[in-house]
């Protein structure tokens, strides 16, 4: 029985109390079943163009529906969830995600080794542009699940944006944990939905992108799998040559309307379509965002691009731009047409991101603008030595609980990539290379100063090296935090001392 | 009270420093050309003449110049800028004047000049040997000086300033150090500079007694004590090929490295300050840690451990060519030049202890994470780093990575390789000396395009000043104020404390 409660729509009476909350299985559980449902057009696809992984995709589906129903059936998931078990409750949904994804490439045989299996449903999943696969070689209806499987990896980004992050307290929607700009308001009077809405938006824009394609010619199956992976940022492609190998330079305008919405913050587009209001045009960080594609348009176009001229430079440099800085990673033209330093910039716009609670990967422009703020207060604080400043964004106010979690996720990101890089560069590949591969990998970027072509990263690197570039893509996707925040309270000296914090502050009778 | 011929005296710190620096110079320009004429090389002219200029200046700006009765605190910001910009003027002339390098490439003996009292080490030089004995002399002398300079900086001056959250050393580590800042800066640079000098005589002496000839036992003790690498020989270290020297060297990088306050008060008898501090561990453990993971990965630990050392210290000698090693060896190289050393000596970097402050505040917002309402003190040893410290310190890392890479993107875009480019970068605004690619250990900083060399020159002085200061005196130039209008209190009637 289906219910609604406001906005909130509830499956009860087949959950009955006597059902054991179990909320990591029935996480997993839930993408299960999602994914099995998302396989049934992949599936059809495949039987229809006589692929022969119909088999391995029919199997998966039908094992993943199975476990999500037996679940169903004796689980459920708690109304209450404790921050911790939220945090596992995140890292599971994307290990089951990846496992999902996998599943069908294993049983197929697509791959040689079970890590490299691992590893391109990794990228899936993050959506990040970095594959593994030869798209030529595989049939249909794999190329159809790949792409769903990015469109569900935006679906994850969702939930992490309303659920997971505003218990970090930056970049998600208003709630007691601290929002750094007031631009992220409420979506509504009523509590709860924020997730439907969001997802309506969000496959608004996926129709939006496959009408686009559609209608500029592009071939039916093509669209839709492009659709799928642009809209959710992932950026893989049913072409070896990307988005350009689609032949359809209208098609591309389409392509860049639809990154540089999904590169802008979800909540504000919401608020700006259904109120009409113009929250986007007055945000702050929008306007940032705007000016650092602009930016990076205009020194793509005059780093002499090979064999562009004319309008089709203007467009070609406004698609990489664009496609960067949502860190999509689909290319219209190689990545070596901008030569090394406009492949520099490239990495640059990824890792700077697109706006806060956006689909996209990377550092994100709001904290980016943050920071910038703090460095000036610093700059004006060494001068007069008790300087009360608040750092501004536009109208906003950042505090400095905000801020100094900012400060930590980033310098944390970095250390990332520091020792990601290192361990790259020990796995084989080059010194610029391993930097690239480990700044694109955690900002689920693209492809961009590879050594030969997309693959060109884990073509490189050897098994130890693509793993390292899994888990770099996995700790983007969430958010770095939730996962380092699992592993270091298990034991260290300040987990022990915060958990002593910790009771002290819950005993009973306790003041703060 | 000034007397009455003092009067007409301009009261300005900026002149007065200048005045000093110029004069210094001038003096080891003098010495150089002694050196010079004992070894009968030509050239003698050229420094004798730089040195009469120099001195000139100098002369005539202190005598018209005397210390202001009350100083504001920012002045120092200034008038350490103008000394280092001035010196580095300065020392580039005896390189034209002696006609090593002609007038048209001015702008290179400017950039060895400018290596070389910001004790970095990076030289234009294709043919090093090919130069007069005495300008090989004073191009050591110019690191020589740079490293006394700043190690009054380090330890005394900056601290003060708050520059970057440096005043915790003085918390860790009590000792020479100003709270206020004219009476004690002259006593504690007093006692910097008997250690400075007395470590100078000590390296120096050390090389004589296992057999190099006093030139070289002088020469590269200078700039061994000042982590600044610059070596007469072509192939730096590699000329002596001789682990006794290698020793040596890497016993005085270590010594230097490492905050010249705790080797003070352990001269003076306290040995156990030493294991007080926490980021004496943690230079011990970065220095034996990385020596370990080099040795395995490229097999010689004599290779390893002078890399190492060499590279954390900022010192930049250079005995085997690291760019020949695989690529993960070298990105560890590349990625310790940005923390490099201690915190109180002259090495450059942003220092082990901010390094330190930075990863345990990010471990911390882990945790908070986790907890959001625990109270977690950040604690660097047995001190308590207070908010405010965290947050200067934050401040000045993020200038610091925005500097690097702004100045790693301008040096690209002007012609460099991506590889050459940022690793020039970080190697400059560390200043370490080598960085990869052609301009290793092995190669010169000639394959930068000539016109990204001012962006390298700016980043190592940006680098060597602790940023602040440069970065305050351009805005104060920039937005042509003196720095008393730009200090100018928030309240009408409230007064700068002096």
């Amino acid at each position: 029985m289906v219910t609604r409660d406001g906005a909130r729509w509830r499956v009860a009476a087949a959950v009955a109390d006597h059902h054991r909350p179990a909320p990591h299985l029935v996480a997993a559980a839930a993408v299960s079943g999602l994914a099995a449902g998302a396989m049934v057009p992949s599936l059809v696809v495949e039987v229809a163009t006589g692929g022969d992984a119909a088999v391995p995709l029919a199997a998966s589906a039908v094992a993943m529906g199975a476990f999500a129903a037996v679940v169903g059936r004796f689980f459920r998931f708690p109304d209450r969830v404790p921050l911790a078990t939220r945090y596992e409750v995140l890292v599971v949904t994307a290990l089951a995600s990846i496992a999902a994804t996998g599943l069908p490439f294993l049983l197929a045989g697509t791959f040689e080794g079970i890590d490299d299996v691992v590893v391109d449903a990794t990228a899936a999943v993050s959506t990040s542009a970095i594959t593994l696969l030869d798209v030529e070689d595989t049939s249909q209806g794999l190329l159809l699940w790949r792409s769903t499987a990015q469109w569900l990896g935006g679906l994850g980004v969702l939930v992490l944006t309303v659920h997971i992050l505003p218990s970090l307290g930056v970049g998600g929607l208003d709630s007691g944990g601290g929002v750094a700009t007031r631009s992220a308001r409420r979506l509504s009077p009523r509590r709860g939905g924020n997730l439907t809405r969001l997802g309506t938006l969000y496959a608004l824009l996926t129709v939006l992108a496959g009408a686009g394609f559609l209608a500029t010619g592009v071939d039916p199956f093509d669209a839709v799998a492009h659709a799928l992976t642009i809209a959710s940022t992932g950026g893989f492609s049913t072409r070896e040559g990307s988005f350009g190998a689609l032949g359809t330079p209208t098609a591309e305008w389409v392509a860049i309307v639809v990154m540089f919405l999904a590169g802008c913050s979800l909540p504000l587009v919401y608020r700006t379509v259904r109120r009409r209001q113009g929250a986007l045009l007055r945000s702050y960080e929008f306007g940032a965002y705007v000016a650092v594609v602009m930016v990076g348009t205009g020194l793509l176009w005059v780093s002499h691009p090979r064999g562009l001229e004319g309008v089709a430079r203007i467009r070609e440099a406004l698609f990489t731009a664009t496609s960067a800085a949502s860190t999509t990673g689909a290319w219209s033209v190689a990545p070596s047409t901008w030569g090394e330093g406009g492949q520099v910039l490239l990495v640059g716009l990824m890792l700077v991101g697109g706006m806060g609670a956006s689909l996209t990967g990377g550092l994100k422009v709001v904290r980016v603008l943050a920071l910038l703020g703090q460095t000036r207060r610093e700059l004006h604080r060494q001068l007069h030595d008790h300087l009360v400043q608040p750092v501004r964004l536009g109208r906003s106010t950042v505090s400095d609980a905000v801020l100094a979690r900012i400060v930590g996720d980033v310098a944390l990101t970095m250390l990332m990539i520091g020792v990601g890089m290192v361990l790259l560069a020990a796995a084989g590949a080059g010194i610029v290379g391993a930097g690239a591969a480990a700044v694109t990998s955690i900002s689920l970027g693209g492809p961009v100063l590879a050594p030969d072509g997309p693959a060109g990263h884990f073509a490189v690197v050897d098994g130890f090296g693509r793993v390292v570039m899994a888990v770099l893509m996995f700790l983007g996707r969430t958010a770095v935090l939730p996962v380092l925040a699992l592993v270091v309270t298990v034991s260290s000296p300040m987990g022990r001392m915060a958990r002593r914090h910790s009771r002290r502050l819950r005993a009973p009778g306790t003041r703060r | 009270m000034t007397l009455a011929h003092e009067s007409r005296r301009r009261p300005t710190t900026v002149g007065r420093m200048v005045g000093l620096s110029l004069v210094v110079v001038a003096a080891g320009q003098l010495v150089s050309a002694a050196v010079n004429a004992v070894d009968g090389d030509d050239g003698t002219a050229g420094l004798l003449a730089s040195a009469a200029v120099v001195g000139a200046a100098g002369t005539a700006v202190l005598v018209s110049t005397r210390l202001p009765d009350r100083q504001l605190p920012t002045a120092t910001f200034a008038a350490v800028t103008w000394a280092w910009l001035a010196a580095s003027l300065a020392g580039a002339l005896p390189f034209l004047l002696t006609g090593a390098i002609g007038w048209s490439h001015a702008d290179d003996a400017l950039f060895e000049s400018v290596s070389g009292f910001t004790c970095t080490g990076a030289t234009i030089l294709p043919d090093i040997e090919a130069l007069p004995a005495g300008l090989l002399f004073f191009r050591s002398t110019t690191q020589w000086f740079g490293g006394m300079g700043l190690i009054v900086l380090a330890v005394a001056v900056l601290p003060a300033m708050k520059v970057g959250g440096l005043e915790l050393i003085a918390a860790e580590a009590p000792g020479p150090s100003a709270d206020r800042l004219t009476p004690r800066i002259r006593e504690t640079a007093q006692r910097l500079w008997i250690l400075y000098a007395g470590i100078t005589i000590a390296v120096a002496a050390a090389m004589v007694i296992v057999g190099e000839s006093l030139y070289d036992g002088v020469t590269h003790s200078m700039t061994t004590v000042s982590t600044g690498g610059f070596s007469p020989y072509n192939d730096s270290i590699a000329h002596f090929d001789s682990l006794a020297v290698e020793i040596i060297l890497v016993a005085g990088m270590i010594y230097c490295g490492a905050n010249f306050s705790l080797h003070w008060q352990a001269v003076t008898g306290d040995w156990r300050t030493y294991w007080r501090v926490s980021e004496v561990r943690t230079y011990v453990a970065v220095l034996v840690g990385g020596a370990v993971v080099l040795a395995a990965a490229v097999g010689s630990v004599r290779d390893a451990a002078f890399n190492i050392t060499t590279i954390v210290t900022s010192t930049g000698f250079a005995t085997s060519d690291f760019t020949l090693w695989s690529s993960g060896p070298q990105l560890l190289l590349l990625l310790l030049m940005v923390p490099a050393g201690m915190t109180g000596s002259t090495s450059g970097g942003i220092k082990l202890m901010r390094a330190q402050v930075v990863v345990r505040a990010a471990i911390r917002e882990v945790v908070r994470s986790r907890h959001p309402r625990a109270l977690l003190p950040l604690r660097l040893g047995s001190t308590t780093v207070t908010e405010d410290i965290v947050a200067r310190v934050i401040g000045f890392v993020l200038i610091y990575i925005g500097m690097l890479v702004a100045g790693g993107l301008a040096v690209t875009a002007l012609g460099a390789t991506a590889l050459e480019g940022f690793s020039g970068a970080v190697s400059a605004i560390g200043n370490i000396g080598p960085a990869l690619g052609t301009a290793g250990p092995k190669g010169n900083w000639l394959v930068f395009p000539r016109e990204s060399r001012p962006v390298l020159m700016a980043l190592m002085l940006f680098g060597r000043l602790e940023i602040y200061p440069m970065l305050l005196t351009l805005i104060a130039a920039v937005q042509l104020r003196s720095f008393k209008r730009v200090v100018t209190p928030l309240h009408p009637r409230a007064r700068p404390r002096a």
